[in-house]
């Protein structure tokens, strides 16, 4: 076998040659041949036989005295497609005769006689079989060599529908659904640019996945461009079956628990991130496209910031960060400060807490682990449950993190709350993939709380922040625009600056067209000589 | 390079433990919050530590309004030859550690006052839990004990209702003082300033004041009210200064912002209430001849409070009568003030510090005996200033129109 890969005007890497055995060694070794019988013979024998794989033997012709053979995936193909302009045309057509003589029936064919957009010759069997796999319709025709593919492509699929973990208040309803070209579309319509570049790759060895690199030339960069460009080319496992296999396996670093690659449902939030200049992969079969670089700041930045006013999209997104900051160490400040700092806590609040205490079995910090893993686990089993016996769930996790708990003087009424706020706040991040963060290290930082109070908060605070800063996503470091300091885009981080101010794109790298928008954007009533401002 | 980095956490994680500065680990329900600390001084010479120890199951909350059964505070008392000792006899009998960031009130007996309070005062500064913010009071009357045994209506933790009544009563009418323990050293230490301090009294039966049956009445047969200024020299208690001798105090301090006087007019006697809302103090030193005076300047603003005689309030005239006749019997209260404390060769108003402040050259050679030299024969000029901005919700008084 020579490549798993399709790299359309790409160098072939060399030490993809190598067959990594087992999967595709099944496809035929020998050249096509010309016998159309030993031709379905192969193809049965590859296939297995097997149900869906429609072989349909005609004749072509006026005189129907051209065996050939029309070969389809059943499903996921158009038959109305083929049955009206594919074998209307081939069977008892006098018109094709003339290109059946010819030398080059193939390119006739092609040329003059299929209606279809999207043909092309196929001359050996693995072009063959990656064609027929992806829906295409194949034509053999007896004694010519090689083959046509035909772009039949068709089936049921998800029609598009309104994004459900992006739900925004303003902006488009529209999400990606699980067709690769659906979603190219989808982003192609925003950005009609020639600029838009897709990159068609197949990865994957047994599901020979179609994954689309895209990116606006002249915008992204091209080092960023090239190193996912060789990321994806090295890629060698057997299966892609959602994006994310490949983000974790193209990803900076593996042992952190922050995302350093973004993953949107939104077309418009894919088609924005472009425009400043990040590349998407798209992958079929996936409502979930991957963008990168990805930086910190840009998980906590939800479309709707930039289609609301600037006023109040900042304070949301304050409110965002300080919630993530709450689900990250809410619990853990709860504990440290009623276990170390007693004193800081105010005189008539700490009387309060004691009497709730007063009677809890538990040290505060046994306490809300208990509380803590409780409400993990209601999350989890609410997300895993079918939907009608989902509302038991909640009625029942109400009674255990809820007043009975209280009342039955295992919980303090106080740590209710904590762990409420904080399960809310957890759910105030826009992205999913950085709120689990915050789920993971909370319990981390509750345990280093009990153990050094408030001292032991801000070393984990400290780690996590050295951390971060050693983060880098695709050669962006992870804290940009803030640490490395880029004060042009200073704008888009917890704030959010009026667009009119926002003329620069993010600096990501070296890059050169930088510029977004023309000067003096900001609206302005009219000067009084007339002259538009 | 990964070992490097292993080997770099492995570090870093173990110096925490060699680092922790605050290994003091307590669960709520393992500390007993001290509210208020009480110290008196016994006839044989030891201390006897008084500690109002809040019991906060019996704190309202919101799983149960109103408490719970027994009383809000619980005393506990222990004796020493210092007050550190007494504090760890006080340990012996407690099944909690016993926990000072919350006491916000150190309250001293007017005896042991008398006797001096600076060996009270050291091991409390000192403590690294106990908070210099907390109030000075001393028990007018009585004992530190007595009062602190008292059980207190509303503010259910007694501690609270000595704090808020002092404070209340300074801002809200003057005459009173509450004074946190860093001030009064503070006061200790500064030259030209004698400390003045707040006090608290008991009225009524103290013995029925412990009972928690005291607080099912609606007139408690023992309640607690804040009371004279304590003038404190040397460390010791001197005397108490009441009336409108002690609003000049909290004036001249600027505690007092809301107060109110009382004016004759036209030959009735306390006929018109004018309450003031803002009070300004310009205090200014100056030498003439080589003598230091006191400028005073005093602004009072004011609303017309009550009047129970007929008068023309819209008429500027009379409401120029009214704030002349007000800066007149100001001055005067200021006055005589002053001169009381001079005859008690007191500076509690810190007219040395500011004469210290403003010409200290001059101060060194008056530094020595001024209380009784320098602060006694102390020229003082008072000016004051009233501005009567409104009459609130009425013009002329309904006397006015009587028919």
């Amino acid at each position: 076998m020579k490549s798993v890969k399709k790299n359309q005007g790409e160098q072939e890497n060399p030490t993809h040659g190598e067959d990594t055995g087992g999967t595709a060694a099944n496809i035929p070794a020998q050249t096509m041949g010309t016998d159309l019988k030993t031709q379905i013979e192969q193809l049965k024998k590859t296939t297995g036989n097997s149900s869906d794989i429609v072989i349909h033997e005609i004749k072509m012709g006026s005189k129907a005295n051209v065996p050939a053979a029309v070969i389809c995936v059943d499903g996921l193909d158009d038959s109305l497609m083929i049955n009206e302009n594919l074998l209307e045309v081939l069977m008892a057509n006098p018109k094709i005769d003339p290109y059946l003589d010819s030398d080059n029936v193939l390119d006739d064919l092609m040329k003059h006689a299929i209606k279809i957009g999207g043909v092309k010759t196929v001359m050996n069997w693995n072009d063959l079989f990656a064609e027929l796999l992806s829906g295409q319709t194949i034509l053999l025709i007896d004694g010519v060599y090689g083959g046509l593919s035909i772009s039949t492509r068709g089936g049921e699929q998800r029609s598009i529908e309104e994004p459900s973990t992006e739900v925004t208040v303003r902006g488009p309803r529209e999400g990606f659904t699980e067709s690769l070209r659906v979603n190219t579309a989808l982003i192609r319509k925003r950005i009609k640019n020639p600029n838009l570049w897709l990159e068609s790759y197949k990865i994957g060895e047994v599901t020979r996945t179609d994954v689309v690199l895209m990116y606006i030339k002249g915008i992204a960069n091209d080092k960023v461009v090239e190193e996912a460009r060789k990321r994806l080319q090295t890629l060698k496992i057997d299966a892609i079956l959602e994006s994310g296999y490949i983000e974790q396996l193209i990803e900076d670093k593996t042992f952190t628990i922050f995302p350093t690659i973004y993953h949107s449902e939104r077309p418009d939030v894919v088609a924005a991130n472009l425009l400043e200049g990040r590349f998407a992969i798209i992958v079929d079969g996936s409502p979930f496209a991957l963008v990168a670089p990805a930086v910190f700041i840009q998980f906590f930045q939800s479309a709707d910031d930039y289609y609301m006013r600037f006023d109040i999209a900042t304070a949301i997104r304050f409110l965002r960060v300080l919630g993530y900051l709450i689900s990250l160490i809410g619990p853990a400040t709860y504990v440290a400060a009623t276990t170390f700092h007693q004193e800081m806590i105010p005189t008539q609040l700490v009387f309060t807490l004691t009497g709730q205490r007063e009677a809890i079995p538990f040290p505060a910090f046994v306490e809300a682990i208990v509380m803590e893993i409780t409400f993990e686990i209601l999350r989890e089993a609410g997300l895993r449950l079918p939907r009608p016996i989902g509302q038991t769930v909640s009625i029942v996790g109400a009674l255990v993190i809820g007043q009975a708990a209280v009342q039955a003087g295992l919980v303090s009424a106080a740590m209710v709350i904590v762990v409420s706020i904080t399960a809310i706040a957890s759910f105030a991040t826009p992205s999913f993939s950085i709120a689990i963060s915050a789920r993971l290290f909370r319990f981390v930082f509750m345990l280093l709380a009990a153990t050094f109070g408030f001292y032991g908060i801000i070393i984990g605070m400290i780690a996590l922040v050295v951390h971060l800063c050693s983060l880098r996503s695709f050669g962006v470091p992870y804290t940009t625009p803030i640490a490395p300091l880029v004060r042009q885009n200073i704008g888009d981080t917890v704030f959010r600056a009026p667009i009119w101010s926002m003329s620069a794109r993010p600096r990501l790298l070296s890059q050169k067209n930088i510029v977004r928008q023309g000067e003096n954007q900001r609206p302005m009533p009219p000067k009084k000589n007339g002259e538009p401002s | 390079m990964i070992k490097r980095q292993i080997k770099m956490a492995a570090v870093l994680l173990l110096s925490i433990f060699m680092l922790t500065g605050c290994w003091s680990h307590k669960e709520l329900t393992d500390i007993a919050f001290v509210s208020a600390i009480g110290v008196d001084r016994l006839e044989n010479g030891k201390y006897l530590v008084t500690y109002q120890i809040v019991n906060s199951l019996n704190i309202p909350n919101g799983m149960q309004l109103g408490g719970g059964q027994g009383p809000p505070v619980t005393i506990y008392q222990a004796t020493g030859r210092t007050v550190q000792e007494a504090f760890r006899n006080g340990g012996q009998e407690i099944s909690r550690r016993l926990y000072f960031s919350h006491a916000n009130v150190l309250m001293v007996g007017e005896e042991t006052a008398k006797e001096g309070i600076y060996p009270i005062l050291d091991v409390l500064d000192r403590h690294k839990e106990f908070r210099n913010t907390a109030t000075f009071v001393i028990a007018r009357n009585c004992k530190a004990e007595d009062i602190l045994k008292v059980l207190t209506p509303i503010d259910r933790v007694p501690a609270n209702k000595i704090n808020k009544t002092l404070e209340y009563a300074q801002e809200g009418s003057g005459g009173r003082l509450k004074i946190s323990m860093s001030d009064l050293i503070s006061d200790f230490t500064t030259e030209g300033k004698e400390a003045a301090v707040g006090s608290i009294k008991l009225i009524g039966d103290p013995e029925k004041g412990k009972m928690q049956d005291s607080l099912n009445q609606t007139a408690l047969s023992a309640y607690l009210m804040s009371s004279a200024i304590g003038i404190i020299k040397n460390g010791k208690l001197i005397g108490w200064v009441d009336g409108n001798k002690a609003r000049v105090i909290t004036w001249l301090l600027k505690k007092t912002n809301i107060t109110s006087l009382t004016l004759d007019w036209n030959h009735h006697p306390d006929a018109v209430d004018i309450r003031t809302i803002k009070t300004n103090v310009d205090i200014k030193p100056v030498m003439k001849n080589g003598k230091p005076e006191m400028n005073i300047d005093i602004t009072f603003q004011g609303q017309l409070y009550e009047v129970d005689v007929p008068m023309k309030v819209m008429d500027m005239k009379v409401i120029d009568r009214l704030q002349k006749a007000y800066e007149k019997k100001a001055e005067q209260q200021i006055y005589a003030g002053i001169r009381y404390m001079q005859q008690e060769k007191c500076d509690v108003f810190g007219f040395g510090q500011m004469i210290h402040q403003q010409y200290p050259k001059q101060w060194k050679k008056m530094k020595n005996h001024w209380n009784e030299k320098g602060f006694a024969n102390l020229k003082v000029n008072v000016h004051s200033n009233v501005i009567i901005s409104n009459s609130e919700l009425r013009t002329d008084p309904f006397h006015s129109n009587l028919k």
